[in-house]
């Protein structure tokens, strides 16, 4: 089980816990999707580099 | 908001990191670089072209996270500017300053990897400028912080340019010329209807150091040489008809407002409608002009 405590070391309400929950989830959504176009995008560029004949 | 505030321990949210980015200024740069890239007489690769003005946005975005971060104690100041993630409360100082450095390298390590070390080289130096010289430097010291610090925002076409060709030339330069000499009169206008907010900041801008009335006389004698680098590439060959006819009328349009607000005399309690005006239809000029420089290229 997560410990629901705060910095200051008191137990935090449940609600504020899940809006910290919903939170770092969509923050981690929003990062997925980045470097998920980061990995397209880098094959991409790997391919019209071949394609153009520029070694690196 | 209020639940973040209170408590230290909340992320910031990802629409926060993306406001620090400054978007609404990012669209103009991703728009002159693209514009710059499209004029340049090589054609580039669309996903070369497409990764060079992602990393000129990150570029842009990351100057503007790190603006934010050392300013933060100034926008809390200011209404326009109390918003903001930082100042807001919303974010720690710390992760907007990680997230700037960290978008900075990302954005100049992508460009060099994927387009050319020309084009990274001035991507590096504008976002050098924009944090060094600008924010750093000349914005809280002088009252020229925005004329010196409006050769930041002049870097995306070289960089477009750039990015097409791996060299630069006669036209990025006039374009990059054009932007420096517009970021006065634009930023005035500006400052002229929200002089209060920066005299309570203690930025030194122009209206409140000089006074209203040096303001405008300087936001009409930089007109001019605006105008002269707005219709230069036409009598020098470097670009056709449509350019130079856009850039002569919307000029025209520019001089004539510039015109009203540098000889107005302002009531108490002004609205100043014209100083807004021009402020608004500065930022249409420069999309018109660099937007008529594609089509003349297209078309020619």
């Amino acid at each position: 089980m997560n410990d629901s405590r705060g910095e200051d070391g008191n137990r935090m309400p449940t609600s504020e816990l899940e809006l910290i929950r919903a939170r770092q989830r969509s923050r981690a959504r929003v990062m997925a999707l980045l470097l998920g176009g980061f990995v397209v995008l880098v094959f991409a560029i790997s391919i019209v580099k071949m394609q153009l004949g520029h070694g690196g | 908001m209020s639940v973040t505030n209170a408590n230290p321990a909340m992320p910031a949210d990802w629409r926060d990191f993306l406001a620090l980015t400054k978007p609404r200024v990012m669209t103009l740069v991703v728009f002159t670089g693209l514009c710059g890239m499209l004029a340049a007489p090589v054609p580039i690769h669309p996903v070369l072209g497409f990764t060079a003005i992602l990393c000129i946005a990150l570029g842009a975005g990351a100057a503007g996270a790190l603006n934010q971060w050392y300013e933060s104690d100034l926008d809390a100041k200011m209404k326009r500017t109390q918003g903001r993630p930082l100042p807001a409360g919303r974010m720690d100082r710390q992760s907007a300053l990680h997230f700037g450095v960290g978008l900075a390298v990302f954005s100049l390590v992508l460009m060099y990897v994927a387009i050319n070390l020309v084009a990274t080289l001035i991507l590096a130096v504008s976002i050098l400028f924009y944090v060094f010289v600008y924010t750093i430097w000349l914005k809280r010291r002088t009252p020229q912080n925005i004329v010196i610090g409006g050769a930041a925002g002049a870097f995306p076409p070289l960089i477009g340019w750039a990015a097409a060709t791996g060299n630069v030339a006669t036209l990025p330069l006039l374009l990059f010329a054009l932007i420096f000499l517009w970021t006065p009169p634009h930023f005035w206008a500006l400052a002229l209807f929200v002089k209060t907010d920066y005299a309570n900041a203690g930025v030194p801008m122009l209206p409140v150091v000089a006074g209203e009335r040096t303001t405008r006389i300087q936001i009409g004698l930089y007109t001019l040489p605006m105008i002269a680098a707005a219709a230069a590439p036409w009598p020098l060959g470097l670009s056709g008809m449509v350019y130079g006819l856009t850039a002569a009328v919307m000029s025209g349009i520019f001089l004539a407002m510039a015109i009203q607000v540098a000889t107005r005399r302002t009531e108490p309690e002004d609205r100043m409608i014209p100083e807004k005006r021009l402020f608004k239809f500065s930022i249409l000029y420069l999309f018109v002009l660099f937007g008529a420089l594609v089509i003349d290229r297209w078309i020619g």
